[in-house]
């Protein structure tokens, strides 16, 4: 529907305001002013961050220049894997409309904490395997599988690039159920409910056992527990509608990575 | 996809420790808490690498985990190597040590560096992608899929286990 594509479109479209600082400790002489930067909240900070890490790495030593770079919020060392959205809507806080404040690092990469990914190759290699997973839970595999390397490479080049026709264009087929199915077999998901990261993943299928197309009540409903029960649902920054049908929002607010990244709220009974 | 369940996983990993523990081999079963998939094999060796970058031999400590993959419905066999010094062996010397013959390109589709699953730290893993066939391709079913897993892609990464386990005719 062309209402939908509007939606997908906003979506792409959504940005994030950071304010890069440097780390005092790896400064060599003058203090750098912050760099300001609008980033796709779709990206992945290695992808984005080449403008910044080339404004500070005049300011630092020489024997830093090769290290790995690294980023922080308020202590917080950031996955360089996780997209940028997910990582935000996570770790800055709601009532707080300012720039995101990140620190920039040459040095000691926290390699016990972050997943290292030295090279554009790396991260591309992780974003195929992300969507492989998330073609498994949604067609067995099959969609992905079908495709050629063009058709792979023509999906990570729309979201290095930001050309969105280009992404939808080979998207579109991973975003159909598959044959004369009616829905996906399984939602990708990724639920988070602290501000560490880790997340929930759970076989959830978009229908019922009645039938009945699943939305976010039923969801919500089935990530309850005696003991806690989940009353709030966000992505993309957004607060979502317990109505909203689960198929729909998979195929509509999924990041590129194909996967539903989902914060839920709850509270204990 | 695979057809492990969850429930499957976990009493077939019970019955793999068993087995280790008559062998009285090193596994242990880790438990985080009791949700899905929070429990997990796991096992430590040292061995012996060639593959620093001049080439010149090496004892590493290496601690495999064997975790289930909610997503691909089998078992996913993650480990993380560390040096003498303990630094940990990054993604480009863990590749010239543990499969020195293959090709960078194929690699990043083979073994690469991501999240534990259950600890959330990285850790080198192999992809899941093609386990589901490759323990479908049994004429008989593996009547533990957690050992089968284990007999298969364990010696890619320098984990092999002792003959021993193959006899446990009841497991097998």
């Amino acid at each position: 529907m062309a209402h939908d594509r509007e939606v997908l479109r906003m979506i792409w479209e959504g940005q994030i305001g950071i304010c890069f600082q440097a780390d005092r400790d790896e400064i060599v002489g003058i203090k750098p002013e912050p760099f300001y930067l609008m980033i796709s909240r779709l990206s992945y900070l290695p992808l984005v961050t080449d403008k910044v890490r080339k404004y500070f790495s005049r300011y630092i030593s020489a024997e830093h220049q090769d290290g790995a770079v690294w980023f922080d919020f308020n202590g917080t060392p950031l996955r360089l894997h996780y997209p940028i959205g997910v990582l935000y809507d996570l770790l800055h806080p709601e009532e707080d409309s300012t720039p995101w404040c990140l620190t920039i690092h040459f040095s000691k990469f926290p390699e016990d904490m972050l997943v290292k990914l030295n090279s554009k190759e790396l991260l591309e290699s992780h974003y195929m395997s992300c969507l492989k997973e998330a073609d498994v839970l949604k067609h067995r595999g099959l969609v992905i599988s079908a495709m050629q390397k063009k058709d792979h490479n023509q999906l990570w080049l729309g979201l290095v690039n930001e050309k969105f026709d280009q992404f939808w264009a080979v998207n579109r087929r991973l975003m159909e159920p598959y044959g004369d199915l009616e829905s996906f077999k399984n939602i990708p998901l990724r639920i988070y409910t602290d501000d560490d990261f880790t997340y929930t993943q759970k076989l959830i299928s978009p229908i019922s056992v009645g039938g009945q197309k699943k939305s976010l009540a039923d969801l919500m409903a089935e990530l309850s527990t005696p003991v806690r029960r989940a009353v709030g649902c966000r992505t993309h920054g957004i607060d979502l509608h317990e109505e909203t049908q689960l198929q729909w929002m998979s195929e509509h607010l999924s990041y590129p990575d194909n996967f539903l990244h989902l914060s839920v709220d709850y509270k204990d009974v | 996809m695979g057809d492990l369940s969850w429930k499957d996983f976990l009493s077939q990993a019970k019955q793999f420790l068993e087995i280790s523990q008559k062998l009285g081999d090193n596994w242990i079963l880790e438990q985080k808490d009791s949700n899905e998939p929070n429990t997990y094999l796991k096992c430590s060796q040292k061995i012996k690498c060639r593959g620093g970058k001049d080439n010149s031999a090496e004892l590493v400590s290496v601690e495999y985990h064997v975790v289930f993959s909610v997503s691909y419905q089998v078992p996913m066999l993650f480990f993380q190597a560390h040096r003498s010094d303990g630094s940990l062996l990054d993604v480009e010397a863990t590749w010239r040590m543990f499969m020195p013959e293959s090709k960078a390109s194929d690699l990043h589709q083979i073994l690469t560096q991501m999240d534990h699953p259950v600890l959330f730290r990285p850790f080198m893993a192999l992809h899941p992608c093609r386990t589901a066939e490759v323990l479908k391709q049994f004429g008989k079913p593996s009547c533990n899929q957690v050992l089968t897993f284990i007999s298969l892609y364990g010696p890619h990464v320098q984990l092999h286990l002792q003959n021993a386990y193959g006899l446990s005719q009841e497991y097998t």
